[in-house]
């Protein structure tokens, strides 16, 4: 346990003391800074306000009295039940019990009809604009990307770790339909080593039925971008809530930017992902499972500073005949983007939102900075469409053009990026061609 | 079984609901209130606001499962979503209300005394009001409800090492806050 570790410790217990009207005395032995932090604590202590004896007393008896009306409308509901209010629908004649019968049986039927057809389903509730992110610090959002056209079939990477597919940059609204709009804010664009990150989580109804979420809170994960190894954990609550129609419930989530055993992180992007939880709406038979989302994605800074250039090299590289052009890197506060380029032989720019007529080269890649550790920069996806910014493959003029962006940024001290990328043809995604290894001077 | 845990079952096993919950608001409310006056820094609003905590626990009393939580920390979650819930209503937080410094009440103070108290509460929520959100509500939580870490850190989804942390940071803020307060009036 480090020092400040054992103050605060101290610093708690002293207060847990004094709050169960133990007679503490501290010694002039004890830190300076501990000393007045508790003597500041009686203060607070001091001036708490106590309930007055009058609203005590008077909501006590409101709360008694609505009580013993609760217990009564209780017992008389269970008097005169369900099966007695049929019974006095249905009329004691024969003739009229079969005419009433039918007409509760067609009741029954046009309401799950209509049921089916979606009628009892929440109004549509247009999708609120992103909260605005406090931004004290002058880093750029990172890009919102939209989800690729087609996605390829992965390729595996070139070392034996596997490449989990690249993770959309989520939006920072995410709706669960038909029942929860989740939201997480967190409160900077970008965080140094050491620094307390705060995400308020926030858990909308907007249906107009009482919605349970069970359990609550969810068990939420912190994991590095693009990678399977959860770094930081909190479990999941032990009591349901309930949110009424059109409310809010607000969660606040905070890292200390340790993992498990207590270690600062690395700097780089990390992915704030919910566990599965249940949803289920009142007087309706259903439960949905949500969660498993990226819910935020939290940027790490490096403490000496990021480097911000762009490093154009056109390097080529040829291996099993087939060359791959590393065409340009870009290093800015928010991240690497790295751009490659192949033709394929026989190639022809196909018409837009098609592939084209030969086969072409899937990709994947990994990277690491001086040596260090070995990070998955994923397998782009198609983008057939221009406008669509970020990791992807596109269909050029003269050939197929990979990005890989919102790669983790790169320390401004940092000597060499190597880039390694493997591919294999679309017609065959199991035979892996390369890999081609990129080393590229940073200096 | 804790006291109030054998509260609960004895509403559930022999009806005696108005006992038991007579039982459980006697022990609890007093938490409760100082809780949400911490949050809100006014006398009438934090007893609406306790009065409406009260009424929601009594309406999902039924539903409330003693073996996944204590009562107290059934009754701290709906707390804190009344409030928050409030917050959100007065369109955006605004925590501590600056104006409620007047409410203060204690017991056979002389005026002078009286008036420093009240000088002195009403810095207090100056102060309070420096805090991040979560400092708050964890001052909220040890002062006013008299949680221990382990209990803030269970309805926070925190871990108990950093609730101690971000409490001992708060009240150093907190600290360090009055005292440039108490030495600019010496000078």
């Amino acid at each position: 346990m480090g020092r400040d570790d054992k103050i605060e410790k101290e610093f708690s217990e002293y207060i847990d003391r004094i709050l169960a009207g133990e007679e503490v005395v501290i010694g002039d032995e004890v830190n300076e800074d501990l000393r007045t932090a508790v003597e500041f604590a009686r203060k607070i202590i001091e001036l708490r306000g106590e309930p007055s004896t009058a609203f005590s007393e008077n909501l006590k008896q409101s709360l008694l009295q609505k009580l013993a009306e609760q217990d009564m409308r209780a017992a008389q509901e269970k008097k005169g039940g369900f099966r007695d209010f049929i019974d006095s629908l249905i009329p004691r004649s024969m003739a009229w019990r079969a005419v009433s019968t039918a007409a509760i049986v067609i009741i029954f039927m046009v309401v799950g009809l209509f049921w089916y057809m979606g009628g009892f389903a929440p109004e549509p509730v247009p999708s609120p604009a992103p909260a605005p992110a406090p931004a004290p610090k002058p880093a750029p959002e990172p890009e919102p990307e939209p989800a690729p056209e087609a996605a390829p079939a992965p390729v595996p990477a070139p070392k034996p770790a596997p490449t989990p597919e690249p993770s959309p940059v989520p939006a920072p609204v995410i709706e669960i339909p038909p029942a929860l709009i989740v939201k997480a804010v967190p409160d900077e664009a970008y965080y140094m080593p050491g620094e307390t990150i705060e995400i308020e989580l926030s858990f909308t109804n907007i249906t107009k039925r009482t919605t349970t979420l069970d359990p609550f809170p969810p068990k939420i994960q912190v994991k590095p971008q693009r990678e399977d190894k959860v770094v930081y954990s909190v479990a999941a609550g032990s009591q349901p809530s309930e949110i009424e129609p059109d409310d809010t419930v607000i969660l606040d989530f905070t890292w200390d930017q340790k993992d498990m055993d207590g270690k600062q992180v690395s700097p780089g992007w990390y992915d704030v992902v919910l566990g599965e939880f249940i949803v289920t709406m009142e007087d309706f038979d259903m439960k949905l499972p949500m969660g498993t989302h990226i819910e935020a994605r939290l940027l790490i800074q490096y403490p000496q500073g990021t480097m911000e250039k762009t490093v154009e090299l056109n390097q080529s590289q040829e291996r099993d005949g087939i060359e791959v052009i590393l065409e340009r890197v870009e290093l800015t506060t928010t991240g690497m983007t790295v751009h490659a380029f192949n033709t394929p032989p026989g190639y022809i720019h196909p018409p837009p939102s098609t592939l084209p007529t030969v086969p072409f080269l899937l990709a994947s890649a990994e990277y690491s900075v001086d040596g260090g550790t070995v990070k998955p920069a994923g397998s782009p996806g198609i983008r057939f469409l221009e406008y669509m910014e970020g990791t992807g493959i596109r269909f050029v003029e003269n050939g197929v053009r990979y990005t890989w962006k919102q790669l983790d940024p790169v320390a401004s001290d940092a000597g060499e990026l190597t880039f390694i990328i493997v591919m294999s043809y679309n017609d065959r995604p199991g035979e892996l061609i390369g890999p081609w290894e990129f080393r590229i001077p940073l200096e | 079984m804790s006291e109030s845990e054998g509260r609960v079952y004895q509403a559930r096993t022999t009806g005696g609901n108005t006992e038991a919950f007579g039982g459980l608001y006697e022990q609890y409310m007093p938490d409760i209130y100082k809780y949400i006056h911490y949050r809100v820094g006014n006398i009438h609003l934090a007893e609406d606001l306790t009065s409406t905590v009260f009424e929601k626990a009594l309406k999902g009393f039924s539903r409330y499962i003693s073996d996944r939580a204590s009562f107290f920390t059934w009754l701290m979650t709906i707390a804190r979503h009344t409030v928050i819930d409030h917050y959100r209503q007065q369109s955006r937080r605004k925590d501590m209300p600056l104006e409620a410094a007047n409410d203060i009440s204690s017991d056979n103070s002389s005026p002078e005394r009286e008036a420093v108290r009240r000088e002195e509460l009403k810095r207090l929520r100056l102060c309070l009001e420096r805090l991040s959100r979560l400092e708050k509500e964890i001052v909220s939580c040890k002062f006013g409800a008299e949680m221990n870490n382990r209990q803030v850190a269970g309805i926070l989804s925190l871990s108990e090492s950093n609730v101690g942390t971000i409490l001992y940071r708060a009240v150093r803020k907190l600290r360090d806050c009055f005292r440039e307060w108490q030495n600019g009036q010496r000078r």
